[in-house]
């Protein structure tokens, strides 16, 4: 139900307006920002995420080898190239592999593993292998970072998680332009089934300049993955919408606030599927609101009393540090 | 969305009320009205009170529809029925039989109960100007010339906040009323005093479905004293976009099992009224693969929820949806 006054549910922890000044190359840029990420990530202060193994290029071993930007370093697979396994307060890993050429710097492969199996520890040439049936891998080689588009630039990195580490939001700009998207939910109201989903969460890493946290993005339906009964699937985000269009009530007319409230408000996000053997709603994105296309990415809500509670990214609305506005370049 | 359902209101419920076939239309409209306002005025808690009426030779004080033959459809000044219901919360609903054929109505909502006068047998009341809202002057029974039997089914919360309407004829649904209290409202500059909505199904295919629902008019209310009308929402995909429930269309949930619902709000796309107010209260949208009257859950305690049309609302978990 869309609201001008957000109630959170989770405790937030905020890594953000984080300054990514420009480098010499393209190539450079996609080093310090998806190092900026890892370390926003590996950095807060309850239930962070932490590197169990990686590899820098030149070796692998335990902990994170990305000691610095340098150490992100991007190549083919059985060449020499960077990765890194963050385990999460909850026991899931994910995977960065940066296993492509350096000319496709802006491509990753990401792999959510909710058992946090795998076969083996890799090497600087191949990144650690899941075991089979337990893992997704929702990224192969895909973009995870539209920067390209803009050029050589400096940007802002903001990371958000949860004290409790269910949910991490990744939201990167290059020349004031939102160019890296991600999340990794848990969800709740989940519905319950004969077979208990295990790990209710949902990862999105959207590939495309007009997706990022738009409703296009968040609506395509390869674009969140999830794991049910062992089997991958891909998944849409849900709202409150009129029931013939539909329209989401907070895209209703556009430009407009709620003539009401005089705000332009949010409604809740929720998540389902169109994929055989996974059909239906399965539960509700926490803490994350869909709100009015007319709304200036980054601008923040609420507009009076204490500021900067919220703040919308494209459609996307999520808390915010209530310190700052969000920076973009 | 829930699945299953969790009500918010305490229930009460008149309902599978059997009704002969009356042998003509007129006989049929004026049996389901007058069971209508008596279910209204029957439940134990926060029952719906007449404060006025007419029979069409007598108008007054009280409920003077002391049968079926008491309720008389004419047009203009011609002595015809009414009758106004009091709620527990002081709004008022006006049914008024003034057209000459018996499927159609007038109903007002007068959230204030402010009226002009007492009327008589030739006029109902007039509502004070500024307001009420008169949201219903076409049909409300909708299942044409042939007389046939059915069921009646009032059902509303035990605080008087919402009353839901379904009546059943030759086992389709041929009339549907809601008169709701919304709940988790926008607020705004000026509070909206009276969250109530309104809807009355004008055709076969309106009664609680989608486009009932949706079409414009369809769900009357009022706020800082101006009516509009509006209508409802529920959770659809962004891409598509589809309503959830029906999402792929003819099976249930993959994973649950079940169909499941999904809350409905209430939004309009007036000026001065733009965007969304609020939510229903234990109304949710269900899947259109599911047969009109089917029950929910299927255990272990049956009959909690029906499914009327497209919409959910709870039942008296003791009977099955009668529709003959």
């Amino acid at each position: 139900m869309p609201s001008d006054s957000f109630t959170k549910e989770k405790i937030w922890q905020f890594n953000v307006n984080q300054l990514h000044a420009a480098t010499d190359s393209v190539y450079h840029d996609c080093q310090l920002m998806l190092w900026q990420i890892v370390t926003a990530m590996t950095g807060f202060a309850s239930s962070a995420w932490v590197a169990r193994i990686s590899s820098d290029s030149v070796a692998e071993g335990a902990g994170n080898r990305w000691v610095s930007s340098a150490n992100v370093v991007w190549n083919t697979a059985g060449n020499a190239h960077s990765w890194i396994v963050l385990t999460n307060a909850a026991g899931w890993e994910i995977l960065f592999d940066c296993n492509a050429t350096v000319a496709n710097c802006s491509k990753l492969t990401i792999i959510f593993n909710p058992t946090a199996a795998w076969d083996n520890v890799g090497s600087n040439t191949a990144a650690p292998t899941p075991t089979a049936g337990k893992f997704y891998t929702f990224k192969t080689g895909g973009t995870w970072n539209t920067y390209a588009l803009t050029g050589i630039a400096g940007g802002r990195v903001h990371v958000m998680m949860t004290t409790d580490g269910q949910c991490t939001r990744v939201a990167a700009y290059s020349a004031g332009i939102l160019t890296t998207s991600m999340l990794f939910e848990t969800l709740t109201d989940v519905v319950a089934g004969v077979i208990p989903w295990a790990v209710p969460v949902v990862c999105l890493c959207n590939d495309a300049a007009a997706n990022h946290f738009t409703i296009a993005g968040l609506g395509t339906t390869l674009g969140f993955f999830t794991r049910y009964n062992d089997v991958s699937y891909a998944g849409t985000a849900t709202t409150e919408s009129t029931l013939v269009g539909p329209v989401p009530v907070t895209q209703l007319v556009a430009g407009v606030p709620n003539d009401i409230s005089g705000g332009y408000g949010g409604s809740q996000v929720g998540f389902a599927s169109t994929a055989a053997g996974f059909r239906g709603r399965h539960g509700r994105f926490q803490d994350m609101w869909i709100g009015s296309a007319s709304v200036t990415d980054g601008d923040t809500y609420p507009k009076t009393g204490t500021l900067y509670q919220f703040a919308q990214f494209h459609h996307m609305i999520t808390p915010w540090n209530s310190l700052t506005p969000v920076d973009k370049v | 969305m829930s699945d299953p359902f969790v009500i918010a209101k305490t229930w009460q419920f008149n309902v599978n009320q059997a009704r002969a076939a009356g042998g003509t239309q007129l006989k049929d409209c004026q049996v389901i009205l007058k069971m209508i306002v008596d279910s209204m005025r029957g439940f134990a808690l926060s029952p719906w009170v007449v404060r006025l009426s007419s029979t069409n030779g007598l108008a007054g004080a009280g409920y003077l529809w002391g049968s079926f033959t008491d309720v008389v459809w004419a047009s203009g000044v011609n002595p015809h029925s009414w009758v106004m219901l009091t709620n527990a919360n002081g709004w008022e609903i006006l049914f008024d039989c003034n057209s000459v054929g018996p499927a159609a109505l007038s109903v007002t909502f007068n959230p204030t109960a402010a009226w002009n006068d007492t009327g008589s047998i030739n006029a109902a009341p007039t509502p004070t100007a500024g307001k009420a809202y008169k949201f219903k002057t076409d049909t409300w029974f909708t299942k044409g010339l042939v007389a046939v039997g059915g069921m009646t089914h009032a059902m509303m919360t035990t605080d008087g906040q919402c009353t839901r309407i379904a009546c059943y004829a030759d086992g389709s649904l041929c009339a549907s009323m809601l008169f709701e209290t919304l709940t988790d409202v926008v607020t705004g500059a000026i509070p909206w005093a009276l969250p109530v909505v309104c809807y009355i199904g004008n055709n076969d295919s309106n009664h609680f479905t989608i486009t009932g629902f949706t079409s414009i008019p369809g769900i009357f209310t009022r706020y800082n004293d101006v009516s509009y009308a509006g209508q409802a929402t529920s959770e659809c995909s962004l891409v598509g976009p589809v309503p959830v429930p029906h999402l792929a269309a003819g099976v249930p949930n993959d994973i649950s099992g079940g169909y499941g619902g999904c809350r409905m709000g209430f939004a309009s796309t007036v000026y001065g009224f733009r965007g969304c107010h609020g939510r229903f209260q234990d109304m949710w949208l269900g899947s259109t693969a599911i047969t009109d009257g089917d029950m929910y859950p299927a255990a272990p305690v049956l009959y909690q929820f029906t499914q009327l049309k497209h919409m959910i609302t709870p039942w008296n978990s003791a009977a099955a949806l009668l529709k003959v």
